[in-house]
Order: structure tokens, then C-alpha cells, then sequence
């Protein structure tokens, strides 16, 4: 089973889908466009426990947990804050 | 609500030992990995949050965050180090070689104020592991 996993105000929001189902497959990709789209980083954790970038979604890649992670576009805050 | 909760824990507390270090990693399995991603759903934004953050910390990270409320990641470009405190702000160091920390780097996600603490720490440590120069780029040092 594979996993979507989308860092949003609620904490995270997680999706899963059958990576060999192809509706499910092609769902999560076009959420993973979507996001990466809107300037979400999507990342996958490494065995090591290293973050590595991912540009371009495959379903079949890790299977279990955390497939991949999306959060939002990385910003300064306002100067006024730092 | 408390029996999730509980659940949740006891699922979190399973872990498997690999073998000949004291390495822990959370059970990979299609069932373990299923019920924590149900469980997770209906606990509040900083208990998911926590709870992420830490299934994405290397054994090394999770046993410093643990200890003194920090982990330290590598930067995947210069192959620096980073020291990423407990908070949202202000919380990002540089080190040195010798691992003292020579300046501070101010960066969150877009939205992290809304964002639960666990969240936006685990977005820095992916920003400086994933893209170290993006991250660099858009931070302000202090």
C-alpha cells in the first residue's frame, strides 16, 4: 500500500492508494502534480532517514510507509518577525 | 477519542530492533503503517504533527531530538550542518566543524504560522535535506 502524505493545517492529511490499481495510481499522481504544481516540495524519507526530493511521482517506489511528503513552499517569514 | 489515542501509542511503541545496533525503526508492515495513517486522522494538528515529525527523523535525529529538543540534519548541497531547535521562528543554525553554531537562518513554509510546530520543523529539515539551496535562498540570516 502506498501513502500520500500532505502536511496541511490539520497536521497532515494522508492518502492512500493501491499502487496496482490504476485509478487509485493515477489519482495520486494528479494530486502530486497538483501540489508540486502549487510549489509543494514533495520529499520521500531515505531508509537512512535522509529527506530526498521527488520530482516525479512513481507509485511502485518504497513500498510501505510514507511514499511521499508534501510541504508547503519554503519562505522567510516577514522581517518583522525574524 | 482516548482508546485511538491509546491505540495509537501501543502502535507507535511497536517497533522492530534491527539487529546488532539500538537502532528502533516503527513497523513498515501494510497493516501498521494502514492503522496509524487511520489513527493519526482523528488526533489534533500538533499530536499529528509530533507524531510525523518523528516518523521522519533518522534513529540519529530521533534519539537528539529526544534528548535535548534538537536534531541536526546535512545540507544536500554543501554538505553542511544544521542545527533545528524545537519552535517555528529563529530556529535554524549553521554549524561549524566543530559544531558550534556560527549563524542563525530564519525560513518556514509558506502558511507556517498556521501550521502545527511538528509540521513546520519537519518542512525545514526536508527544505535543508532536499533542497538545501532553495531553502539558503529564501531564509534570512540572523
Amino acid at each position: 500500500m502506498g501513502i500520500q502524505i500532505v502536511i496541511d493545517n490539520s497536521g497532515d492529511s494522508r492518502f492512500e492508494f493501491d499502487p496496482t490499481d490504476e485509478d487509485a495510481v493515477a489519482k495520486a499522481t494528479e494530486r502530486f502534480k497538483e501540489l508540486t504544481g502549487l510549489g509543494y516540495t514533495a520529499a520521500e524519507r531515505t531508509a537512512s532517514g535522509r529527506s530526498r526530493k521527488v520530482t516525479e511521482f512513481d507509485p511502485t517506489a518504497n513500498r510501505g510507509a510514507v511514499h511521499a511528503a508534501a510541504g508547503g513552499r519554503v519562505n522567510a517569514p516577514a522581517a518583522s518577525i525574524c | 477519542m482516548a482508546m485511538m489515542v491509546g491505540t495509537l501509542h501501543r502502535l507507535i511503541g511497536r517497533r522492530q530492533v534491527v539487529c546488532g545496533s539500538a537502532q528502533v525503526q516503527p513497523c513498515e508492515c501494510d497493516t501498521c503503517v494502514s492503522i496509524r495513517a487511520q489513527a493519526t486522522h482523528c488526533l489534533n494538528a500538533e499530536t499529528k504533527s509530533r507524531i510525523l515529525l518523528r516518523e521522519w527523523l533518522s534513529p540519529e535525529q530521533l534519539a537528539q531530538y529526544e534528548e535535548s529538543a534538537l536534531f541536526e540534519v546535512v545540507g544536500s548541497k554543501t554538505g553542511k550542518r544544521y542545527r533545528i531547535h524545537h519552535g517555528r521562528l529563529q530556529n535554524v543554525y549553521e554549524l561549524d566543524e566543530e559544531g558550534h553554531p556560527i549563524r542563525g537562518w530564519c525560513f518556514m513554509p509558506e502558511g507556517g504560522l498556521a501550521l502545527a510546530m511538528g509540521d513546520v520543523m519537519l518542512a525545514q529539515k526536508i527544505a535543508l535535506e532536499a533542497d538545501e539551496e532553495l531553502a539558503i535562498t529564501a531564509a534570512m540570516p540572523f
